[in-house]
């Protein structure tokens, strides 16, 4: 196999004359592309159990009630979890990127009274393998009485609109002002012709083929998630590590 | 980790349907016992250990999840394990030549960069293996449409394009 190869020490002068300027072979791909990689998934676990979500159907709606009774009682379930049994435990942890000025979303690991978006969760279940989670999921009945939902980021300031979080008592979320230029004051002053325009920006979404996932094991400083945030994954596991105390069993997976 | 949309349906039924599999999996006769619902996909992975075989979308549209059974190209998300009792399956674990290294497909992935993060990359190159051995002759447009049927959200495509392209020559020239 000829071709350059990312293999070695060398120095910083070194380097670029290896590699910039150069197509360069990559060194993980031989074992990517024969089906030698490991993923979240590839992580066996003796006595994993796995989790899957009870999540809305609708953008907004009131959340009357949750049965997991029967959920519950499907052998091979060890716990379906609701937001009375997970939200008092936990400790939020929400990043703004708006400024210390910013007002935080409320922070709900799950859905209480009310579901603010298609896919906010609603119930957690554990169970012994994939299959029967979501055999479990399939079984919890979430009671939801449809909303109109907010759709559009001009309609949610015009007073109208309802309250995607009701707690903050606006929709604004975070204003950014542009930095004062007298110079560009100026400019449009003088200028002969002003054209003013909306622009609309479309809905950024990370989608990568490996979905989310998580393995962690509470007795073991090891977790591997897909997302390549390891400091942050422990930041985050930590605040919520007690309250792993709602589940009856360890909780991993 | 599965995502599951609120419903009310009925209970499955208690009793569990088992049934035992046979099947030749790149080149080895293995058995197992399953659920009869349980995938192709998860017990080539979880039964047979062969994690090569990725799940991304679990319903068809992804195309990581595609081996080769009885040389045809599958989705391994959509077919029972039962249905594959008897069969001859091929996964990207078995695509590389006996003696190691990596197959004229595989190495055309590598040379054109048709790969970043690898997870759908299993998908195109068993997708990929099957097409051309059935039209060594593609045109380009045959060839995109043929890997349209696979999702990958890491490259954009043209490196992908440009290995199909380079596996179709190189493997038309071995055959000259």
């Amino acid at each position: 196999m000829s071709g350059t190869e990312a293999t070695g020490a060398a120095s910083p002068v070194m380097a670029a004359g290896r590699y910039i300027g150069q197509s360069v072979r990559r060194r993980e791909d031989p074992r990517l592309l024969t089906g030698r990689g490991r993923y979240v998934d590839d992580i066996v676990v003796p006595g994993v159990l796995h989790a899957a979500f009870v999540r809305s159907t609708v953008a907004h709606g009131e959340l009357r009630g949750v049965d997991a009774e029967a959920a519950r009682a499907l052998p091979g379930v060890v716990a379906v979890l609701t937001a009375a049994d997970l939200n008092p435990g936990l400790r939020p942890t929400w990043q703004t990127m708006m400024g210390p000025q910013a007002p935080a979303a409320p922070f709900r690991p799950l859905a209480d009274t009310d579901v603010r978006y298609v896919g906010d969760p609603i119930a957690l279940v554990v169970a012994e393998n994939r299959y029967i989670a979501e055999d479990a999921a399939e079984l919890v009945a979430a009671d939801i009485e449809p909303l109109e939902p907010v759709l559009d980021t001009g309609a949610a300031l015009d007073g109208a609109a309802s309250l995607v979080h009701p707690e903050l008592g606006s929709n604004l979320a975070g204003e950014i002002p542009a930095a004062a230029s007298p110079a560009l004051d100026a400019a449009f002053g003088d200028a002969a012709h002003v054209v003013t325009e909306t622009f609309y920006q479309h809905r950024y979404v990370c989608v990568p083929m490996e979905t989310r996932g998580l393995v962690a094991q509470w007795d073991r400083p090891v977790s591997s998630s897909p997302c390549g945030q390891p400091r942050r994954d422990r930041t985050s596991s930590a605040r919520s590590a007690h309250a792993s105390s709602a589940c009856p069993r360890r909780a991993s997976g | 980790m599965a995502d599951h949309v609120a419903d009310t349906r009925e209970a499955p039924e208690q009793g569990v349907s088992v049934a035992q599999v046979s099947m030749t999996v790149n080149g080895t006769a293995r058995r197992t016992t399953v659920e009869s619902r349980k995938t192709l996909a998860d017990t080539l992975r979880e039964d047979f250990g062969f994690t090569g075989t990725h799940l991304g979308c679990e319903h068809g549209v992804c195309g990581a999840c595609t081996v080769l059974v009885d040389g045809a190209a599958v989705r391994s998300c959509l077919m029972f394990a039962v249905q594959a009792d008897g069969a001859d399956v091929v996964t990207v674990e078995g695509l590389t030549p006996p003696g190691g290294g990596l197959s004229a497909v595989q190495q055309a992935f590598r040379e054109e960069h048709g790969l970043q993060c690898g997870f759908c990359t299993p998908g195109f190159v068993v997708s990929v293996t099957a097409y051309l051995r059935d039209n060594p002759a593609p045109s380009d447009a045959e060839l995109r449409a043929a890997l349209s049927g696979n999702l990958c959200r890491c490259t954009g495509y043209q490196g992908i394009a440009a290995a199909a392209r380079r596996a179709a020559r190189e493997l038309a020239e071995e055959q000259q």
